[in-house]
């Protein structure tokens, strides 16, 4: 199953960021297709989070983003994340 | 130097950092996603020790420290080794040293000169020598200066260091600060002398040799010895021993506590804080309260 498809996958992946990015919100309130990095985006994440969040996921999922352009396409939203780590 | 307010955040560690960030929600609307222990503890400290008063742009801050961020340091150095892993983008960063002081700077929005220091067992005495200096020569008008550290991760490890049993000590954390002008005007005292001495015998001479206004408080560092204190106390015509470690407990850069301590408890006293390091040499800290 597709990650994005994956309601658990995709509820670990938004409690890791909340976790680790020390966030006041709640994951219920997280978009699975809204921005997380962009200006208009509600969580406010910056490029020092997408590193936190990077490091999260490989110690939890095993799974390292390599270059800046894949981190930028990876982290685009949490359904892009989710196909990530889970492309079938 | 002359001392025109305090602030004190002393206390045993709380484990959920929360704690600490509600705290400094009572002073500042700024929110400290990435900041840990330590810095919410400077924080904590700097706050209290202008709330409510206006402070000057260009204040300085001198935050003094014997450890820094203890516990980032740590969580950094077990990343690395233990779990063979990159460190945390948040535990690195903040294991840099002047990331406190940045954060106590922005929230205050200080544009001052912004210093972290560090000397052992004089943290605290060093900072206000480099303070007292910066003053003579106008780099400085005015300046927070703070002790802050955080405590010890467990009885062994200050058993470790110290030589001596930790049950004697209470392990506290604390952020101690002062706000240091030049200007007389509206102070509650002065720092009057920060001498340093190689060994006993030059502390009790210098003492002998000089006055002390009113009654003379005699606080003493963690490593100075009973009979070290008691010629101490017999040195000093009329003074009488202020144990702030038995009152507060103990951290690092407690000579900041006492201090702040004295300024709380003893108006139109004189403190006079003698500290020692484990080379054996000492620093005379005087404060002269109205």
């Amino acid at each position: 199953m597709k990650g994005s498809l994956d309601d658990l996958l995709k509820r670990r992946i938004k409690t890791l960021i909340v976790e680790n990015c020390d966030l006041d919100i709640q994951i219920e309130d997280i978009d699975d297709e809204a921005p997380l990095f962009e200006s208009a985006s509600m969580l406010e994440l910056d490029s020092i989070d997408a590193l936190q969040i990077s490091i999260a996921i490989q110690n939890t999922f095993g799974i390292a983003i390599r270059d800046s352009k894949q981190m930028r396409r990876v982290m685009k939203s949490i359904n892009s994340f989710a196909d990530y780590i889970q492309p079938e | 130097m002359y001392i025109h307010s305090f602030g004190r955040f002393v206390g045993h560690p709380v484990e959920d950092i929360k704690y600490y960030k509600q705290d400094v929600s009572q002073y500042t609307q700024l929110h400290f996603r990435r900041a840990n222990r330590f810095v919410l503890l400077s924080l904590a400290g700097a706050c209290r020790c202008v709330h409510g008063r206006g402070i000057g742009k260009d204040t300085g801050v001198y935050l003094t420290t014997e450890n820094g961020n203890l516990g980032d340091t740590e969580a950094v150095l077990d990343q690395i080794f233990h779990q063979h892993q990159f460190p945390m983008p948040y535990n690195f960063i903040n294991t840099m040293s002047n990331t406190a002081s940045f954060y106590v700077a922005q929230s205050l929005e200080l544009f001052g000169r912004n210093l972290t220091l560090s000397s052992k067992q004089f943290s605290f005495e060093r900072g206000l020598e480099l303070l007292r200096s910066d003053q003579l020569c106008g780099a400085v008008k005015e300046a927070l200066i703070g002790g802050v550290d955080e405590a010890y991760f467990s009885g062994q490890q200050f058993a470790t260091k110290f030589e001596r049993n930790a049950d004697t000590i209470d392990m506290v954390e604390g952020s101690c600060w002062l706000l240091i002008k030049d200007r007389e005007e509206g102070a509650l005292g002065r720092v009057a002398a920060i001498e340093t001495f190689a060994n006993m015998s030059q502390v009790l001479s210098w003492m002998k040799a000089r006055a002390f206004q009113g009654p003379v408080q005699a606080g003493f560092g963690l490593l100075m010895s009973a009979p070290e204190k008691q010629a101490i106390i017999v040195a000093l015509p009329h003074s009488s021993p202020f144990d702030y470690i038995s009152d507060y407990g103990y951290y690092d850069s407690a000579t900041a506590c006492g201090v702040t301590a004295f300024l709380e408890r003893y108006q139109g006293n004189c403190l006079v804080h003698v500290n020692k390091d484990f080379l054996g040499q000492f620093v005379v800290l005087v404060i002269e309260q109205r």
